[in-house]
């Protein structure tokens, strides 16, 4: 007898269905998978015949071949189990095939039947979805995940006993599960706690608004500074202020951390902008994503959120240089033989580093490195990742006065309600242009977008002339000063906000010692 | 062979024969010549055999030809201590050296020099105050005189040739040697602008040894010796105790009590040096203060507008960082960032690393 199931897989961050098809027929008993498989799913007919058989159901002494279509699509993990054990009694006539028509069917099966959790059930079902599936068997701990996509019935199930007494109630017209239901509006307007609040931090009122710019236009920004001065800290302040995530941006987002299996149990939805900060020994994979059959890295981790990279000319030279071109494009395309997999890596870039090898400099009565060391320390840092950085600020350390005072600082709510109105003024704006933020600012977009008015035109012309800007600098400086101004309620670009952004520019990091290369 | 300038420099470039030898060898024979063309056996008997060796094998007048093209090719000029060139005033050190060796210029033989020295790892303070009296005297027509190094030394010889004055650097290693390897920028413009001298020849390696040596050069070719920060135990001490042997006037900047940076400079001052806070103090020293030497006046206020007198007074020579200057004014970034840019564009401070600030003098 033949039957026939439908299960799915992931390619990348995308799902793609995958047809389990099996024939019992007669001859020496053997059980046989084929269909490219990978390690995982080869071991899956151990694990299906001991659940089923643990489940009560008895396989008959015939020739069993189960095929997993396309056969050319290399297949890997556990989330086919359950579909096989399926496709199994469907074709020995436990379960009339009618029942399973129009169901994805999902879980990895544990041998005593139970089933369990699998990654990618999110990109999965909304792949089906839009082949016009509508109903899904998902394992119960991703029942809240796979619910998110409006349009299908997502039914959580425990056990593979579970399953099929739900298959064959549905024959007599009852329905044993009731299908998940998410709130998603609920789930957005929820009260988020964040780590820390800006209100923590005493003093640095500069390095907070140069935070505040970045987090309005999101610019990518690089804190320089001694140990100990909070540069990790006002970092991970950073969630607090940036507003929270489109429920599209957070699909997307999800999708990455379902593939990658960092969805906590019965979580349905990431609603937090992520922030990742992977250690400086992290390798060039691990960032970028890779493998096999490739996994999104911590560039996508950090799609729509914060990387934070401390330390920063501490990272290898291949991690830094493998970042330029997500930064520019805002996704990582990581080539292998077969395919080219693309996955969205659109994140704001927030880097730390000390001046020095000793972390002290300009302080020397605790720096004693040599003007060519700091040189040196300086040089590791990549200068077209620089190139890429809008935002450059220099922490200073904090005093005992500071940490005492008295002086409240402002809450990160307060902040984020400047960001979020600079954000929606970007929005409103860059409506039909493709673009949501200053940072994207094409060179053209900025002659389309971005007005001096008289008073900063003649400002920037000595300006450029002084500084010596290169065109990219330039650039950059508008870009910031179209953040500036959007963060004021400015339609034009001031003489004032030019000013900041070239107070926030790199060109000084590299120039602490004139002169000297 | 048959030039002087070949002689001393065979007898000066020989591998293994020092100045103590050399003493010795002109003791005996007179002149470098006729060290050449005396013959082994009379060699012998104030050499030690390896010496001997080395003599023998040196006797090569192709060598030295090469090798005195090599420095005209380089535009190094060798003078020993009969050259009309070599200074005179190094002939006041009982080891004067007998080879010398040249790119671009010395100072006029009756130019006031004034040789400006301090630590390597100096702050932006004294960076700044280095600069700004090297540049001042330097205006003055006072040749400033340092050794290239990182700190002190490298801001001494850029404030000079701001103004376009005379600097010489003298060197601790090789004449064609830039150490630190970081300043060949400024050893580009001191062999254009200035001079660049030592003792040593094409392709002598830095060694620690050799920079105490050549301090007493610094001392030598400056009448005068500035010390701008040092610390305890500072090569810039040694410079100090030749000057003072060969009478040469010693100035210190003061520093602050416990500033481990300054420490020598209070201790010289204690024992006598000159404690200087502004150009003048110099140059009254040698009466050169005149008409047209310049006005040494820190930026006047009067030309700038209320706000900018605000923000400029609380600028000091060690760099403030914005927050500081924030909290001091009272202002907000918006008002404040514009000031200060209009305050360094005028040249009143100077942007020290990022978002440091600093009086520029």
């Amino acid at each position: 007898m033949y039957s026939w199931v439908l299960s799915g897989t992931v390619c990348g961050v995308e799902g793609c269905s995958v047809g389990v098809e099996v024939d019992v027929s007669s001859g020496l008993p053997v059980f046989d998978m084929v269909g490219y498989l990978g390690f995982a799913v080869r071991e899956s007919r151990e694990r299906v015949r001991t659940a089923l058989k643990n489940s009560g159901f008895l396989l008959p002494a015939k020739r069993i071949t189960v095929n997993l279509s396309p056969a050319d699509l290399h297949k890997e993990g556990s989330a086919f189990d359950l579909a096989i054990a399926i496709a199994i009694l469907v074709a020995i006539g436990a379960v009339p095939q009618k029942q399973v028509e129009g169901y994805l069917v999902l879980g990895e099966l544990g041998l005593n039947g139970e089933v369990r959790s699998v990654n990618g059930v999110l990109p999965m079902l909304s792949h089906a979805f839009s082949c016009g599936i509508s109903k899904a068997i998902v394992p119960c701990s991703n029942v809240q995940e796979g619910a998110v996509v409006e349009g299908i019935r997502v039914y959580g199930v425990r056990s593979l006993k579970e399953a099929v007494s739900f298959f064959l109630a549905q024959e007599q017209g009852i329905e044993e599960i009731t299908p998940a239901q998410v709130d998603v509006r609920g789930l957005f307007s929820l009260e988020r706690n964040y780590q820390r609040d800006f209100s923590e931090i005493a003093g640095q009122d500069f390095v907070k608004r140069a935070l505040e710019i970045a987090a309005a236009g999101f610019h990518n920004i690089l804190l320089v500074g001694p140990p100990g001065a909070g540069k990790s800290m006002m970092a991970q302040c950073l969630p607090s202020i940036l507003p929270g995530l489109t429920l599209a941006e957070s699909i997307e987002l999800t999708k990455i951390y379902s593939v990658r299996g960092l969805l906590g149990e019965g979580e349905s939805l990431i609603t937090r902008r992520p922030f990742r900060a992977p250690h400086h020994t992290v390798s060039c994979t691990a960032v970028t994503g890779g493998g096999r059959s490739p996994l999104p890295g911590e560039m996508s981790l950090a799609h729509k959120g914060i990387l934070f990279l401390d330390e920063l000319p501490e990272f290898k030279r291949e991690v830094i240089e493998a970042m330029r071109q997500p930064l520019e494009e805002g996704r990582v395309t990581v080539s292998r033989l077969q395919a080219a997999y693309t996955f969205p890596s659109d994140f704001m870039l927030v880097a730390a580093m000390n001046p020095c090898l000793c972390g002290y400099y300009p302080d020397r009565m605790r720096c004693r490195c040599s003007e060519g060391q700091i040189q040196r320390y300086l040089s590791k840092v990549s200068q077209p990742l620089l190139d890429r950085i809008d935002l450059c600020v220099q922490t200073r350390p904090v005093s005992y006065e500071q940490l005492h005072s008295r002086k409240s600082a402002e809450s990160s709510q307060q902040i984020r309600g400047r960001v979020t109105r600079a954000q929606l003024l970007q929005r409103e704006r860059y409506q039909n242009s493709g673009i949501v933020f200053n940072s994207q600012l094409s060179a053209k977009q900025l002659e389309q977008f971005c007005f001096l008015d008289e008073e900063g035109e003649a400002f920037m012309k000595q300006a450029m002339g002084r500084f010596d800007f290169s065109a990219r600098t330039y650039h950059r400086i508008l870009r910031v000063a179209r953040t500036i101004a959007d963060l004021a309620e400015s339609d034009t670009i001031r003489q004032s906000h030019l000013c900041e952004a070239i107070a926030y520019h790199n060109g000084n990091l590299k120039n602490m010692f004139p002169d000297s290369e | 062979m048959n030039s002087e300038e070949e002689f001393w420099f065979w007898l000066n470039t020989i591998p293994g024969i020092g100045r103590k030898t050399i003493d010795k060898l002109l003791e005996q024979f007179g002149s470098p010549q006729k060290v050449y063309e005396t013959t082994e056996k009379e060699w012998k008997r104030c050499l030690t055999a390896s010496q001997l060796d080395a003599l023998v094998r040196s006797r090569n007048p192709g060598r030295v030809r090469e090798q005195l093209k090599r420095l005209s090719d380089r535009n190094i000029i060798f003078m020993w201590q009969g050259h009309p060139g070599y200074p005179k005033r190094l002939l006041q050190l009982f080891d004067a050296p007998y080879g010398l060796y040249l790119k671009g210029s010395l100072p006029r033989e009756k130019q006031r020099t004034i040789a400006v020295v301090g630590a390597r790892n100096a702050d932006d303070y004294g960076r700044e105050l280095a600069f700004y009296f090297s540049r001042e005297l330097a205006g003055a027509g006072i040749g400033v005189i340092s050794g290239l190094a990182y700190g002190v030394d490298g801001q001494a010889h850029r404030g000079a040739l701001e103004v376009g004055g005379y600097t010489l650097g003298i060197l601790g290693s090789g004449i064609n040697i830039c150490y630190p390897k970081e300043n060949y920028r400024l050893y580009g413009k001191l062999a254009q602008n200035g001079g660049i001298m030592s003792e040593y020849g094409l392709d002598i390696a830095p060694k620690p040894g050799l920079f105490p040596v050549r301090n007493r050069l610094i001392a030598a070719m400056a009448d005068g010796i500035l010390v701008v920060q040092a610390r305890k135990k500072s090569g810039s001490l040694i410079t100090v105790d030749q000057g003072l042997e060969l009478g040469r006037d010693i100035f210190a900047l003061p520093g602050r009590v416990g500033d481990e940076l300054c420490e020598g400079c209070n201790q010289m001052i204690q024992s006598g040096a000159k404690l200087v806070t502004k150009v003048e103090d110099i140059l009254e020293e040698w009466g050169e203060i005149s008409d047209n030497s310049p006005s040494f006046q820190i930026h006047s206020k009067n030309t700038l507008v209320k706000i900018e007198k605000m923000v400029y007074s609380v600028m000091r020579l060690e760099p403030k960082h914005v927050d500081a200057i924030l909290e001091e004014t009272g202002l907000t970034i918006a008002q404040l960032i514009p000031v200060l840019m209009q305050l360094e564009q005028q040249g009143y401070i100077r942007q020290v690393g990022q978002n440091y600030f600093s009086v520029a003098l």
